[in-house]
């Protein structure tokens, strides 16, 4: 037995080439099957040790309202949870770029430290690793209101990673252009804050449950359905604080308004009085004004009348006076000198009668005419007098008629004065009235004014919108998610290449063996004649093939258990941050690959033994009667058979004699073939999809998400959108709904086209009924094809989806339309309102940008104006997935790479068989002088013929074997084309005529260097 | 000049680190249409002068000159020239295409040759006229060496080289073999040369060359050469 042993050993160096070819094909096709099987679970393992290390939160809850202290202790009740922490973030635009800066949390979601060093002191941050340097100084703007921070400028100590931000894409920010772009982690002591902006919560034993695993499921889905039970209710409560805190406040507002209303109305009540008063007063100043002017008025009739009547007297006796002048004919100015002339003659005849005596007779004459005198003179002084009296009498009355003048004009400026002082009265009371009136006016428009204000902050209250509770598990986290897609993608790759591929290596083993056993019938015939029983010489065999085996596992296990997940994960990291990959090679699988490989291989060797074996030692010994020629089926057909060169005889002849080879052959090249060829048409598939989803169906540029629903768009905005250069635009209402379909819950947006007549500038929907563009039937709603496959949804059927409040709808399906990622259902403003009974109002608007538009311009004007929430662009969902696929692609890479490596080794495999097993056929013909060219040529014909064979069942294998992977690997938001380009036929055809070409090139130097003299020595 | 002359002719290999000297101070002349038998123990160099001969191995030095031409001086290319229009080649495990049939055989190698024979007269020659279409599994041994050497002729070779041509064959179809390549050699005139170890066969003929480790030993010229059938086996 040691010597077979021994001789086992000299074998391998003898046939080295053959030793060495069953070795890196066991090795290749291990490595690649281990490699890729192992790439998710070291991918898992990794993730979730990182996850752990740094205690990634299971959960999250935010609230549009902020969590408070009793929020969170109702949380550390639960039963199901492990650790609650509330935390603070908030987003800000620092240096134009949205950033969100975190609460540095001890307990959970730790940073790995990359460089530097925790902050100690105030004023220091750590931040992104990837955006950020130690020493880095930043400021981060104010907020005018609402602040939480109160430190500002901060100089960067400690660069990080964060187990929440796994993905290079970060997600949705609330500032700028909608997209975060970084973060940052500040000691939470510079938050300030009545409230909780989230929480972070892990659950019970879910550490111990690997991610992404039923069982994380398992233990997190007992906290979670606890979760969404709490949620109402902190919700209420919540909502029920704000409304006592709103109603009070209101009470507040309304009584002080009551008050205020009270004391504005005394205030013009007094004024009222106030004003009635002086009313009356003024009113008894016009009735007395009035008394006196009529007083005045009969004061002066009776004066003037009195005066008139002593005027009238006057003018009487005036008359007598003037009467008795006349009589005396007399005028006024002598009667002075006469009384004068008079008195002289009186005196002077007084006189003379004085001297006179008595009896004189002119005594008495004289005494008449002195008495006439006398009373002449008497008349004339009494006229005097009554000129005096008249005189006198008229003074009086012009005295009295002046008086009453007087009097009268005195009265009458009093009255004047009263008078204007009525006017005067009048008018401030008029103004005071008036301003009592405006004030009424004012009080009553402010009774209004506040009472709508307090009717309206009522309603306001009625409105209140209740807090809501986002519960957010680790998904919501951009990364966490997708890295396992992706993950999972190269497992569900990896179900189905590598069994292909283990197939193709056994098939070339087999091979291998058959001819190896087949060279050495002559030794075994030795063997066996000396005694050495079956067993014996096949466990030398057995012995090779265990050697070749366990050193090419162990070499194919170590590769592939290193090299395909590092190669993967390092693609991945192109779109990741992720931690070092850490690889484990688990023993039992490992020994069990091995030990499945040792069993592979011992079937194949006993297999090609058993033929060998069952022939006597004497006819083993014997050379084995070379395969007779024969004639084959194809020289019956003589006229073609006639027509052939002789070469070509010769190779048709060979072809059918070495049935079993051609085979081999044609399967060896044609499971290379399909590997390249689902390699190319996944390629197809994948790239394919995004410019058909975002090329041909979804085509508008942006997608302008509106804070609040309107029914048409304001013209305000119209201008906004002038400016914009946004001429095609239609507003849309998105919601978001799910359906069920195999017992899981899927995503889908309906959309509503406010024009659907004129959708096509944004969206074309093709039918997949009669391949048109769809005309959005007015009886019920257009769905994308694959959740039409997922629901077995056909026209005219009914599906069910549920809002977020769970409510159940049944829709009419009136089309199904061609799309490739994302389900959508479309409909026009006239079914949406037959089916939701309500109008429909927009709170988006689809819209083409003119070419060379600054998206980040214009995402950062519109958010500012807080009309807008978000922009999404086509290109940058284009961008999102093709970083999505790029992975895939170039997992499809490796795959390619990996089947040209197969098509190589097999097709080198069989020409190195085909060359041993004719040496000696080659030999003569270099002997008779064939050139190395023609002796390649006689040799290739063949291989080309069978390559080209083989290449064509290769192609149509691989279109199943493409439909079968896209099968597997197909996730139920994504329709994958099942069309494969014809270039990826030629690309795959070319690439295994060009590996053919290259293994004939390497057999054309060894069939140069065959040593014809040695190969004919031997016997056959 | 002789038509073939070698001179001082060499022959090493290296194996791994030992050097062997297969033949060494080989000189000898052939004249044309002579029947040569080179004769000589197992490892003497008979094979190996064959195959210089051949054109299918260089020598190591010295000269060897066929119909004027020195082939030793061949570059690789004119050595799978000089094989295929000047040399025939007649082996002792016959080295037929086991997938050709006898005529086919001989089709393989004149489809190469500027002069051939025609493959149907040269097999009718050898006594094949009626297994043209048999493959090599439905021939004896020696008719399969006759299709060999049907096969060699057929070239309209300059030389034609034998290695042990009966060898493998019981003395009687060994017989009939030796008669035919005399037989051929008087009737085309064709140069021919035949290497044994067994010293009988080497009285049919015209030069007899003996080797001995490597070297000649004694060149023997037999004008009166004997018929294959006066042979005493």
């Amino acid at each position: 037995m040691k010597l077979l042993f021994k001789m086992s050993f000299a074998k391998m160096r003898k046939t080295i080439g053959r030793f060495l070819s069953v070795l890196f094909i066991v090795a290749l096709g291990v490595g690649f099957f281990a490699g890729l099987r192992e790439t998710t679970p070291d991918i898992l393992t990794t993730l979730d040790s990182y996850y752990d290390r740094t205690h990634l939160m299971d959960f999250k809850v935010v609230s549009t309202m902020g969590l408070t202290e009793s929020d969170i202790e109702s949380l550390k009740v639960l039963v199901n949870v492990e650790t609650v922490i509330p935390s603070y973030s908030t987003d800000r635009l620092i240096d134009g770029d949205a950033i969100r800066i975190h609460a540095l949390e001890e307990e959970i979601n730790q940073v790995e430290l990359k460089e530097g060093r925790l902050p100690e002191g105030k004023g220091e941050c750590l931040a992104d690793a990837t955006k950020y340097q130690v020493g880095d100084k930043i400021h981060i703007p104010q907020q005018s209101e609402g602040e939480i921070l109160d430190t500002f400028d901060y100089t960067v100590v400690g660069t990080v990673h964060s187990p929440l931000y796994i993905g290079k894409e970060k997600g949705i920010a609330q500032v700028g252009n909608g997209k975060l772009e970084s973060f940052l982690f500040l000691p939470k002591e510079n938050f300030h804050s009545e409230v909780y902006t989230e929480v972070y919560i892990t659950a019970k034993d879910a550490q111990s449950a690997t991610a992404y695993q039923k069982d994380y499921q398992e233990k997190t889905s007992l906290l979670e359905e606890e979760l969404i039970s709490l949620k109402p209710i902190r919700e209420t409560i919540r909502y029920e604080e704000i409304l006592e805190e709103a109603t009070k406040e209101i009470q507040k507002i309304e009584n002080e308004y009551q008050k205020e209303k009270e004391k504005a109305e005394k205030e013009l009540a007094d004024a009222k009085q106030t004003l009635d008063e002086s009313k009356q007063e003024l009113d008894s100043a016009r009735r007395k004004l009035q008394q006196a002017k009529t007083e005045l008025a009969t004061k002066e009739q009776q004066g003037r009348e009195q005066l008139q009547a002593a005027r009238r007297e006057w003018e009487s006796g005036y008359r007598a006076y003037q009467e008795a002048l006349a009589t005396y004919q007399i005028t006024e100015d002598q009667i002075a000198s006469q009384v004068e002339l008079l008195a002289q003659e009186i005196e002077k005849l007084s006189n003379l009668l004085a001297t006179m005596s008595p009896d004189d007779p002119n005594y008495a004459v004289y005494q008449a005419t002195l008495a006439q005198l006398q009373q002449q003179r008497s008349q004339l002084t009494a006229l005097i007098e009554t000129k005096e009296q008249l005189e006198s009498t008229n003074q009086t009355i012009t005295a009295q008629e002046q008086a009453l003048e007087e009097q009268i004009t005195s009265a009458k400026a009093t009255i004047t004065k009263s008078e204007s002082e009525i006017a005067s009265g009048e008018q401030k009371w008029q103004e005071g009235y008036q301003e009592y009136e405006e004030g009424v006016a004012l009080l009553s428009e402010k009774t209004a004014e506040a009472e709508e204000k307090i009717s309206l902050a009522k309603e306001e209250l009625n409105n209140i919108e209740k807090p809501v509770w986002y519960l957010l598990d680790r998904t919501d986290n951009n990364g966490y998610i997708s890295i396992w897609e992706d993950a999972e993608k190269v497992d569900s790759i990896a179900q189905v290449f590598p069994i292909f591929f283990i197939l193709v290596v056994a098939l070339m083993c087999f091979n291998t063996m058959n001819r190896m056993v087949e060279e050495e019938r002559g030794e075994i015939g030795t063997l066996s004649s000396l005694g050495y029983s079956n067993f014996n010489i096949m466990s030398g065999y057995l012995f090779y093939v265990f050697f070749a085996t366990v050193i090419g596992v162990t070499i194919g296990l170590l590769v592939g258990y290193t090299a395909i997940p590092t190669i993967i994960y390092q693609i991945y990291n192109a779109n990741y941050i992720l931690p070092e990959l850490i690889i484990t090679i688990k023993v039992i699988p490992f020994l069990l690959l091995v030990g499945c490989s040792l069993i592979l291989m011992f079937l194949i060797t006993i297999l090609s033994c058993r033929k060998e074996l069952k022939g006597s030692p004497a006819s083993l010994l014997r050379p084995k009667a070379p395969k007779a020629g024969k004639k084959v089926f194809f020289e019956k057909i003589t006229f073609l058979w006639k027509r052939l060169s002789f070469t070509g005889k010769v190779t048709a002849r060979n072809m059918f004699r070495y049935k079993k080879r051609i085979i081999m052959t044609v399967l060896g090249i044609a499971g290379s073939s399909a590997l390249l060829l689902t390699g190319f048409g996944l390629q197809d598939s994948i790239n394919q999809l995004v410019d058909l989803q975002y090329g041909n169906i979804i085509h508008y540029d942006a997608l302008f998400v509106f804070q609040d629903p309107f029914q048409t768009i304001p013209s305000d905005w119209e201008s906004s959108f002038e400016e914009d250069h946004i001429e095609e635009k239609m507003p849309i209402y998105q919601e978001s709904f799910t359906f069920e379909a195999k017992d899981i819950s899927h995503d889908v947006y309906l959309m509503v086209l406010s024009n659907p007549e004129n959708s096509d500038q944004f969206l074309s929907l093709r039918s997949k009924i009669n391949e048109e563009n769809t005309s959005f039937p007015r009886d019920g709603v257009v769905i994308t094809q694959k959740m039409a496959q997922l629901l077995q949804a056909e026209v005219g059927d009914f599906i069910k989806i549920r809002n977020s409040q769970n409510e159940l709808f049944l829709l009419p399906v009136a089309d199904v339309v061609e799309n490739y990622t994302l389900h959508y259902i479309y409909l026009s403003p006239e079914s949406y309102e037959k089916i939701f009974e309500k109008p429909v109002s927009y709170n988006s608007m689809m819209a083409n940008l003119e070419e060379g538009t600054d998206k980040e311009a214009l995402s950062t004007k519109w958010m500012n104006t807080k009309l807008v929430s978000t922009i999404n662009y086509t290109d940058d969902n284009i961008e999102i997935f093709d970083t999505m696929i790029s992975g895939l692609n170039k997992i499809v890479y490796l795959i390619i790479g990996a089947s040209c490596m197969l098509a190589f080794i097999v097709l080198y495999n069989l020409t190195t068989i085909n060359i041993t097993e004719r040496i000696r056929e080659i030999s003569t013909l270099k002997v008779l002088g064939f050139y190395d060219r023609e002796v390649s040529s006689y040799v290739y014909r063949e291989t080309l013929l069978l390559t080209i064979l083989g290449i064509a069942v290769g192609l149509v294998l691989g279109i199943s074997l493409h439909a079968y992977v896209l099968n597997v690997a197909e996730t139920d938001n994504i329709l994958f084309l099942r069309s494969i380009d014809w270039s990826s036929y030629l690309f795959s055809f070319l690439i295994t005529i060009l590996f053919g070409a290259l293994v004939q090139l390497f057999t054309h130097f060894r069939l140069k260097k065959i040593d014809m003299i040695e190969s004919l020595k031997s016997v056959e | 000049m002789a038509y073939i002359e070698l001179k001082k002719v060499k022959k090493e290999y290296q194996m791994g680190e030992v050097k062997i000297v297969a033949a060494h101070d080989v000189s000898f002349t052939i004249e044309k249409g002579e029947l040569v038998v080179i004769l000589g123990p197992s490892g003497a160099g008979k094979t190996t002068i064959l195959n210089l001969l051949g054109g299918m191995d260089s020598a190591t030095s010295g000269k060897i000159f066929v119909d004027g031409q020195d082939i030793t001086s061949y570059q690789r290319k004119e050595l799978i020239g000089y094989r295929r229009n000047s040399i025939g080649f007649v082996f002792q495990f016959y080295n037929l295409v086991q997938n050709l049939t006898a005529l086919e055989n001989v089709e393989l190698a004149i489809q190469i040759c500027k002069n051939p024979f025609d493959p149907k007269t040269i097999l009718e020659q050898v006594g094949l006229g009626s297994r043209l279409n048999n493959f090599p599994a439905q021939l004896s041994g020696g008719e399969q060496q006759r299709v060999a050497i049907a096969r060699a002729i057929a070239k309209n070779p300059k030389l034609l080289l034998c290695d042990e041509p009966t060898g493998a064959l019981d003395s009687k179809t060994g017989i009939k073999i030796l008669e035919l390549l005399q037989k051929t050699a008087r009737e085309m005139g064709m140069t021919t040369i035949i290497i044994t170890h067994n010293a009988i066969i080497s009285e049919i003929a015209d030069k007899v060359i003996r080797l001995k480790n490597g070297t000649v030993e004694e060149v023997i010229t037999q004008p009166h050469p004997k018929q294959v059938k006066e042979l005493d086996w």
